[in-house]
C-alpha cells in the first residue's frame, strides 16, 4: 500500500513538474512570436488587407521562365498563358518536404542551367525555403534558392542558388506541373538568350537587339487621407508642414507618414514605424515585409518581390514579366528594417486601365553593349551585380493620368539600380565613395 | 496532507492555464488559413442573421481572367443583307438589330423544348449574325423572353452591347434585338481573380447586399469597364443576381473580379491623341 501511495506522490510529482515546464514554453513561444508581439502592441485598429491583398506566393512568384528549343536556351512568355501563375496556382498546393544538397560545384550548377530537358524557373532574388514553409529548416548557409530547375517528373523539384551555386533536391508530392510544360513548349515568344555571370548571380545576356514593345496604362493616385487611415488611423493623428512643403502625419511617438507635397509631381511617400530594437532573419525581413506591403494599400494586382539586400525588400509592378521603375532608379515600395524601426518607402501611382497595345517598341542593344558602355565609363565588370530589362515610367503628355512603360536596361552596381543611361552620366567621384563603402 | 493537496491544486491549474495558452497558440495570427476561415465563417454568421440567402457551394478558389479590348464599331449594320430569311433593320443610335422571321417559326411548348430551338436557329447564317457566338443565359431571360450573350473563347460577355433577345409567344418567334461588341482578345497577360465568395462578401461588407435578400445566381463574366481609344476594355468581374425575398425583384450587381470594387455605372475617358 506504501508503496502505491509513494508511486502516486511520485508520479504527481512529475506531472505538476511537466504541466509548469510546459506552461513555461508555451509562455515563452507565444511571448517571442513576432506575429503576436506587432499586433498586441498595434495602437490602432488598422485594416491591413485590401480587398486585393494578395498571397505570399503571389508576391514571390517567379518572374521569368527558361527552357530549350531548337538545342538554344530561350527566355519564354507567352501571351495567352501566365507561366508564372500557371506555376504558383500548382505550386501554392504542393506538399513540400526538407531540401537536400546534391551540389555546391559551379561546373555542376552551369550543367544544370544549360540542361536542355529541364525548365527553369527565376526568381528576381533569394528567397528562404522557411518563407514558404517554416518547417523548412535548414543550417545557416543553405537556405537561399533564386531559381527551381522542372524536370519531366512532378515528384522532384530542384532549386538552385546563383549566389552560391548550390543546388537541392526536394521530395515533393500531390502536383502536376504538365499544363505548365505544355504552354512553356508552345510559348508564343522563345528569345534566344544565354546566361552570364555577374557580380550577384546569373543575368540573362541578349546576343542580338531586342525589340520590347512600348505599353500605357491609365492609373490614378490615391489621396493623402487614404494612406493616413491605413497607416496612422483616423484618431489622435497629428499633422506638421515642413519647409519644404511636405507635411507629415504622426500618431504618437511610434508612427509617422510623410507625404509629398502637392504642389510638385511628386508621389513618394515615407512611413516609419518605431518599434523595439530587434534583429530580424531573412525569413523574418521577406515574411514581414509582406504585412508592411498589404497594409499600404497599394494596388496588389501586378506586384510582386523584386530585390533584397540584407534588411531592404522591394517590390514592384510587373507588365508582362518586366519590372516597372517609377523613375530612372526607384520601384514601387521598399521596406527597410532598421533595429528600432522599419521604413516604407512607396509611390502611389496604381495602375488602372491597360490600354490596348498601339505597335509602339523600343529595340535595345545586346547586352554585350551595355557592358563595354558600362566599362567605359569606369565601372568596372566585377562591380556589375546584376543587368536586366525594365521599364521605366514616363507620363504621357496627351492625357494628365496616362503613363507609358518604355522598356530600357538597368543595371545593379554598388548595391544601385539605374538605367544605362543614368549610369553613362553617373559622377566618377560619387562613385568611388560608393565603391569603397560597397567593398 | 496539506502539502499533496497543494500539489494536486498546482496540477489542476497549471493543465488548465497549458489548456488556455495552448487554445491561445491555435488561434495565433501566425495561422493565416485559420484567420481567413474565422473570417468567413464570421461573415457567413452575420449574413444569415441579416436574413441574407446564399446559394449552396460558393467557391472560394481564386480563379483567372484577362483585360480584353475590342474596336468600337457597327459591327452589325453590313449584317442586315445576309438575314434572307429575316425582315431586319439596323438602328445606328443604339447599335441594335431587330428582326422578324418572314415565315412562322415554331418552336415548341415548353421552355426545354424552346431553347433547344432556338439554339438551332440562331446557329443559322440567315437567321443570326454572329450567331454561334451566343450563348443561351437563363438568368437574363423572362417569361416570353429569351436572352444568349456573346461568349468568346475567354468567357462570356454580359453587357447591354452583347446580347441576342429572341420574343417568343405562344410557342413562336415573334422577333429578335441583337447587339454585337466584336471580336475580343486580350491585352495583358492572363492574371488571377478573386474567388466568387470573395466577392460575395466583398459586396455584404461594401452594404451592397440589403438585408432579406437571396443571391439566386454567380456568375464570372465579362463586363465593359471603359473605352479608350476607341477601343472597349472589358474585365472579368463577378455576376451577382440579387432578389429581395419581399417583392421578389431581381438585380444584377457586378465585381471586378481583379480588385474587388463594385462595378457602377460604365465610365468613359477621353484619352485620344492630340
Amino acid at each position: 500500500m506504501k508503496f502505491k501511495k509513494d508511486y502516486g506522490d511520485l508520479l504527481l510529482h512529475i506531472a505538476t513538474t511537466a504541466a509548469i515546464l510546459l506552461s513555461i514554453l508555451l509562455w515563452i513561444f507565444i511571448m517571442t512570436s513576432d506575429q503576436r508581439f506587432n499586433r498586441i502592441n498595434q495602437p490602432t485598429a488598422v485594416k491591413t488587407s485590401t480587398r486585393t491583398s494578395r498571397s505570399l506566393y503571389d508576391l514571390y512568384a517567379p518572374t521569368s521562365l527558361y527552357g530549350f528549343k531548337d538545342g538554344r536556351l530561350r527566355q519564354l512568355y507567352d501571351e495567352r498563358h501566365n507561366l508564372s501563375l500557371e506555376f504558383i496556382n500548382e505550386f501554392k498546393t504542393v506538399k513540400l518536404s526538407l531540401p537536400r544538397v546534391i551540389s555546391t560545384n559551379s561546373l555542376a550548377y552551369q550543367r544544370r542551367l544549360n540542361d536542355s530537358r529541364l525548365l527553369q524557373l527565376a526568381f528576381p532574388d533569394q528567397l528562404t525555403f522557411t518563407t514558404f514553409d517554416k518547417k523548412l529548416v535548414m543550417r545557416s548557409g543553405y537556405r537561399e534558392f533564386n531559381r527551381i530547375f522542372l524536370s519531366a517528373s512532378n515528384k522532384i523539384l530542384y532549386f538552385g542558388n546563383d549566389k552560391t551555386n548550390i543546388i537541392y533536391k526536394m521530395n515533393i508530392s500531390g502536383v502536376n506541373f504538365s499544363k505548365l510544360r505544355q504552354y512553356a513548349a508552345n510559348a508564343n515568344s522563345q528569345v534566344p538568350i544565354r546566361f552570364v555571370r555577374f557580380k550577384d548571380g546569373y543575368s540573362v545576356y541578349y546576343q542580338n537587339a531586342v525589340r520590347e514593345k512600348v505599353y500605357s496604362y491609365l492609373v490614378i493616385h490615391q489621396a493623402d487621407s487614404y494612406f493616413v487611415s491605413r497607416l496612422l488611423g483616423t484618431a489622435s493623428v497629428s499633422s506638421k508642414v515642413n519647409k519644404d512643403n511636405q507635411t507629415t502625419y504622426s500618431l504618437n511617438y511610434y508612427n509617422r507618414l510623410r507625404v509629398p507635397s502637392r504642389e510638385t509631381n511628386d508621389r513618394n511617400y515615407v512611413y516609419v514605424h518605431y518599434q523595439k530594437n530587434s534583429v530580424l532573419s531573412p525569413t523574418q525581413v521577406l515574411r514581414d515585409s509582406v504585412y508592411y506591403v498589404h497594409r499600404v494599400g497599394l494596388n496588389e494586382q501586378d506586384m510582386h518581390f523584386f530585390d533584397a539586400d540584407g534588411s531592404n525588400i522591394t517590390y514592384t509592378n510587373y507588365i508582362e514579366g518586366i519590372p516597372v521603375f517609377i523613375d530612372d532608379r526607384n520601384v514601387q515600395l521598399k521596406t527597410n528594417f532598421l533595429t528600432d524601426s522599419v521604413r516604407v518607402q512607396f509611390n502611389s501611382t496604381n495602375f488602372q486601365i491597360p490600354i490596348p497595345f498601339d505597335g509602339r517598341t523600343e529595340t535595345l542593344p545586346p547586352t554585350q553593349t551595355v557592358v563595354e558602355t558600362l566599362m567605359n565609363r569606369g565601372i568596372s565588370r566585377d562591380s556589375i551585380q546584376k543587368i536586366i530589362v525594365g521599364f521605366i515610367l514616363q507620363n504621357d503628355n496627351s492625357h494628365a493620368n496616362l503613363i507609358n512603360l518604355v522598356p530600357t536596361y538597368f543595371v545593379k552596381v554598388y548595391g544601385q539600380w539605374r538605367t544605362l543611361a543614368s549610369w553613362k552620366n553617373w559622377n566618377m567621384t560619387y562613385g568611388s565613395n560608393a565603391q569603397k563603402e560597397a567593398n | 496532507m496539506d502539502h499533496k493537496r497543494i500539489e494536486w491544486l498546482f496540477f489542476v491549474v497549471f493543465v488548465l492555464i497549458n489548456l488556455y495558452l495552448g487554445i491561445e497558440i491555435w488561434r495565433s495570427p501566425v495561422r493565416l488559413n485559420d484567420a481567413t476561415t474565422k473570417t468567413n465563417a464570421n461573415i457567413r454568421t452575420e449574413m444569415q442573421g441579416d436574413g441574407i440567402e446564399l446559394p449552396r457551394n460558393i467557391s472560394d478558389k481564386i480563379d483567372a481572367g484577362y483585360y480584353l479590348a475590342t474596336k468600337e464599331a457597327n459591327y452589325l449594320s453590313d449584317k442586315v443583307g445576309t438575314l434572307t430569311a429575316m425582315n431586319a433593320e439596323y438602328a445606328k443610335g443604339n447599335s441594335t438589330l431587330t428582326a422578324t422571321p418572314k415565315m412562322t417559326v415554331t418552336l415548341g411548348k415548353t421552355p426545354s423544348e424552346i431553347v433547344a430551338r432556338l439554339n438551332k436557329f440562331k446557329n443559322v447564317s440567315a437567321n443570326v449574325a454572329y450567331g454561334h457566338q451566343f450563348t443561351y443565359e437563363a438568368n437574363l431571360s423572362g417569361d416570353d423572353t429569351y436572352a444568349f450573350v456573346q461568349t468568346s473563347t475567354y468567357g462570356r460577355i454580359y453587357d447591354d452591347n452583347a446580347v441576342l433577345t429572341f420574343t417568343v409567344r405562344s410557342g413562336r418567334l415573334v422577333m429578335y434585338t441583337q447587339t454585337y461588341i466584336g471580336p475580343v482578345r486580350p491585352v495583358r497577360e492572363l492574371q488571377s481573380t478573386i474567388s466568387g465568395w470573395h466577392a460575395v462578401s466583398t459586396m455584404y461588407t461594401d452594404q451592397e447586399l440589403a438585408n432579406n435578400s437571396k443571391i439566386v445566381a454567380l456568375k464570372l463574366g465579362y463586363s465593359k469597364m471603359t473605352v479608350v481609344r476607341g477601343s472597349v476594355i472589358l474585365l472579368p468581374s463577378w455576376l451577382v443576381w440579387v432578389e429581395n425575398k419581399e417583392t421578389k425583384n431581381i438585380t444584377l450587381k457586378r465585381v471586378n473580379a481583379f480588385n474587388g470594387q463594385i462595378l457602377q455605372a460604365n465610365t468613359t475617358y477621353s484619352v485620344e491623341k492630340n
